[in-house]
């Protein structure tokens, strides 16, 4: 019997929004015991996130606690409150430190060490730590205490550059893919140093500058334009080279779906399929050259046929082609529901909902299964009580101080 | 503890099958953290050899911008393994290595006997990367990244909502797919150098970035809300401003009059669109902020906003991002010369380990460029491989 690969990993996660919680999250699925440390006085942002989601205000018991986002990057963590800026918050941050081995945040560059929860000082309460901090632009250099959410990085990384009709402006990325991005180059990251500790007791602070963790996905791009000196125009949905590729109209309000021939063999079969036979589209810079007329030529095709119907049809063909699902259908999806990407956990507030469960499947690992996200304050008892030995008085009197609670302050 | 710098994964052999994006990334970076990756390629060698953008001007399957940035410091040797003998001496590779890291579709999976590959080898860690794994209705379905943005919700809300949805624009479900699979290796070789025992790990791009999109998902499951596309408009949550030269980004700004009377210099300060209920109003109001915001350059934008501590940025076009002083300042950005490439700008570190630092020591292999000294590994003489370079198993 094999237990998870990071059982006995105790983690102490200061991180709020999405991508240090995504980070801790993965390291959870693995077995590691992640304990999120909010404070009544300041929650995790993300517990104020539904917004996004609201035509205008709600009104909602206990909101801080039905927030989807929030919920679904802290599955499988226990969750305790400390003021952190009471020197009573402060002692037991640093005596919870000194039991883990790792120690997570995404503030800007200053914020811990003006906590008093610095490097210097948390290495020092625990021999081998790992740290992993995450800031946006990275702890030095003229932007380090700028401010940043992922539309942001995204934007001085230059990966918004990239997205945009053709010749236009950039477009900002809505999906914000840079906090998912910093998330598994953490979690990685901290794999990383545990063989380094392993191998040689030492430990380390990581720093992940997320505009940096970014910039690989525009690396190809980055290496052509330092060479050439040419930026290469926005081109839509086509491709430079070849294709054709693009977002096509299907039947129905709004439907569409994505095709690409991005090979000479998929050109074939797409051509073959749709009856494209001129000689002037043999040549790959022909056909990008041509794109506009070979894309009306595409979406005559694709216009009077169901998407479903289509997109079967290119992929019988061997063509790569997807439907443009939006969120419902996403849930929906044949495969994700057949492979089980999502579950769903029963939590307080919210009842039943489905969450995005771990990627990794593992052939002999065994993956912690998913506790709900931790509700304000829920394991205070357990981790203070049960981890630092604090008695059931003790814990009233820092709950009278407001060192810890379980409503954020002013609710 | 000692002074002296050791990589993460030093003493780490990894077999590398995977060609395209998502794998080469993966064992991209394992190599920069100190792993020791020999890249297997066919005799046509990695598609993305003839991808592109071209360092050198011309096309040249040597010097391809998409093979140096997802292949530098592994080496590469060239095997045939459609011939029995190819496969035969990758089995022997096996045996040598701590990781395989492979891409094969589930059908050519079974047909080159790699599926249950760990348990002819019980200590290899299989990391097996595929567009959809290997099952469920789609695993034998074709994808780019822009077919897996559009299957995972990424397309449906990015672009003008009275245009066709837009694609991301770059290969960001393939690199995210590779870092989820660099992370699920790690850890395995994590449990195999204790437990003696390798595993496979599985990933897929389309599990990884259907799960990176929460936004739309889990917010439609707690609200019924399904969110659509609302492009650069000023109503859209983030959008951008023109400026001078380009464009910045900006969500809702909240101490609107002392913003823009930093920004622009000036007391006389633009509408807010945001408090006109009246569309025509509205819409003038927007054009008049446009024309004052391009009066003014996005680097200072930029910098005026933060330093108000305000959330906005310029919009960087991909020269701008090079030239960033930020950058510079950090040493982001590396300089590798290729034989036939030149002198290659890299991007750096993703993550920084003081302690076990990032730093693929080469160039991205030439075709085959290690074919002679890793056979050589396996024991074979100059003649054994002048025999299977006659029999075109291998190459270079």
């Amino acid at each position: 019997v094999t237990g998870g690969i990071l059982d006995g990993v105790r983690v102490a996660d200061f991180s709020m929004g999405w991508a240090g919680p995504l980070l801790t999250q993965c390291l959870a699925d693995h077995g590691a015991d992640v304990i999120k440390v909010e404070s009544c006085t300041r929650t995790d942002w993300w517990r104020n996130s539904r917004a996004l989601f609201a035509d205008g205000p709600e009104q909602l018991e206990c909101s801080w606690e039905q927030q989807p986002l929030f919920n679904a990057v802290n599955e499988g963590k226990r969750g305790i409150t400390l003021d952190l800026a009471s020197a009573e918050g402060n002692r037991l941050a640093r005596a919870l430190v000194a039991t883990v081995d790792l120690v997570v945040e995404n503030y800007t560059p200053r914020v811990m060490g003006n906590l008093g929860l610095g490097w210097d000082v948390l290495s020092g309460e625990r021999p081998g730590l790992i740290m992993v901090s995450l800031p946006a632009f990275g702890s030095t250099g003229p932007w380090s205490a700028y401010k940043a959410t992922a539309f942001v990085t995204e934007s001085l990384a230059g990966v918004s550059s990239r997205c945009g009709y053709a010749y236009e402006g950039p477009m900002l990325l809505s999906g914000s893919p840079a906090d998912p991005n910093s998330g598994v180059i953490g979690a990685l990251s901290v794999a990383l140093a545990l063989r380094h500790r392993r191998r040689t007791g030492e430990g380390q602070h990581i720093e992940v500058s997320q505009v940096e963790a970014l910039m690989p996905h525009v690396g190809a791009e980055l290496l052509g334009v330092a060479a050439t000196g040419v930026v290469p125009p926005r081109t839509g949905n086509a491709r430079a080279h070849g294709g054709p590729r693009g977002v096509y109209p299907v039947r129905g309000e709004d439907r569409w779906i994505a095709v690409d021939a991005d090979t000479d063999a998929r050109w074939a079969a797409l051509a073959s399929l749709l009856g494209l036979d001129e000689p002037a589209w043999n040549s790959p810079a022909a056909r990008a050259a041509d794109h506009a007329r070979l894309d009306e030529r595409v979406a005559t095709w694709t216009r009077e046929r169901d998407g479903a119907e289509a997109v079967a049809a290119l992929q019988a063909a061997g063509v790569p082609a997807a439907p443009v699902q939006n969120a419902a259908d996403v849930l929906d999806d044949p495969h994700v529901v057949a492979t089980g990407l999502f579950h769903t956990s029963e939590r307080a507030h919210v009842g039943e909902k489905p969450y995005p469960g771990p990627v990794l499947r593992m052939s002999r690992s065994t993956l912690t299964p998913r506790t709900p996200a931790p509700t304000l304050g829920e394991h205070n008892a357990e981790v203070l009580g049960g981890l630092l030995g604090l008695d059931d008085a003790e814990l009233a009197a820092l709950a009278d101080q407001g060192v810890i609670g379980t409503r954020p302050v002013g609710t | 503890v000692g002074g002296t710098v050791v990589t993460a994964l030093a003493g780490i052999t990894v077999l590398d099958l995977t060609s395209g994006v998502a794998g080469p990334w993966c064992t991209a970076l394992l190599a920069g953290f100190g792993a020791e990756v020999v890249k297997i390629e066919g005799p046509a060698g990695d598609p993305t050899r003839a991808a592109g953008p071209w360092p050198a001007g011309a096309p040249d399957p040597e010097a391809s911008g998409l093979f140096l940035h997802l292949n530098r410091g592994k080496r590469s040797v060239c095997l045939d393994l459609e011939q029995e003998a190819g496969r035969a001496l990758l089995e022997r590779l096996l045996d040598r290595v701590d990781v395989l890291v492979g891409d094969h579709s589930p059908a050519a999976a079974e047909r080159l006997d790699l599926a249950d590959v760990t348990v002819r080898h019980p200590r290899l860690v299989h990391t097996w990367l595929t567009p959809f794994g290997t099952e469920g209705p789609y695993r034998d379905h074709a994808a780019t990244d822009l077919v897996h943005s559009a299957l995972a919700g990424w397309t449906a809300t990015q672009g003008e909502p009275d245009r066709e949805p837009l694609f991301v624009g770059s290969s960001i479900p393939s690199h995210l797919a590779g870092q989820h699979a660099a992370l699920g290796t790690v850890l395995a070789v994590l449990d195999a150098e204790e437990s003696g025992r390798g595993q496979r790990v599985d990933v897929s791009v389309q599990a990884v970035a259907a799960t990176s999109l929460l936004y739309d998902s889990v917010g439609y499951a707690y609200t019924g809300h399904v969110r659509g596309r609302r492009g650069n408009r000023w109503d859209a949550p983030w959008k951008t401003l023109p400026v001078r030269d380009g464009w910045v980004g900006v969500t809702t700004i909240r101490e609107w009059e002392v913003f823009w009377m930093v920004v622009l210099g000036t007391d006389d300060v633009p509408v807010n669109p945001s408090g006109l209920a009246d569309p025509a109003e509205r819409a003038a109001a927007i054009a008049a902020l446009y024309e004052r915001s391009r009066t003014v350059d996005k680097r200072a934008f930029f910098e005026a906003a933060q330093d108000l501590r305000v959330l906005a940025c310029e919009v960087l076009e991909l020269d701008e991002v090079l030239a960033a002083p930020h950058f510079a300042e950090r040493g982001y950005f590396t300089t590798v010369e290729h034989p036939k490439a030149g002198a290659v700008v890299h991007t750096g570190p993703p993550a920084r380990l003081p302690a076990s630092p990032w730093g693929p020591a080469g160039p991205a292999p030439l075709l085959g460029e290690d074919t002679a000294a890793v056979l050589a590994g396996l024991g074979l003489d100059a003649a054994d491989l002048e025999r299977l370079r006659a029999a075109g198993v291998v190459a270079s």
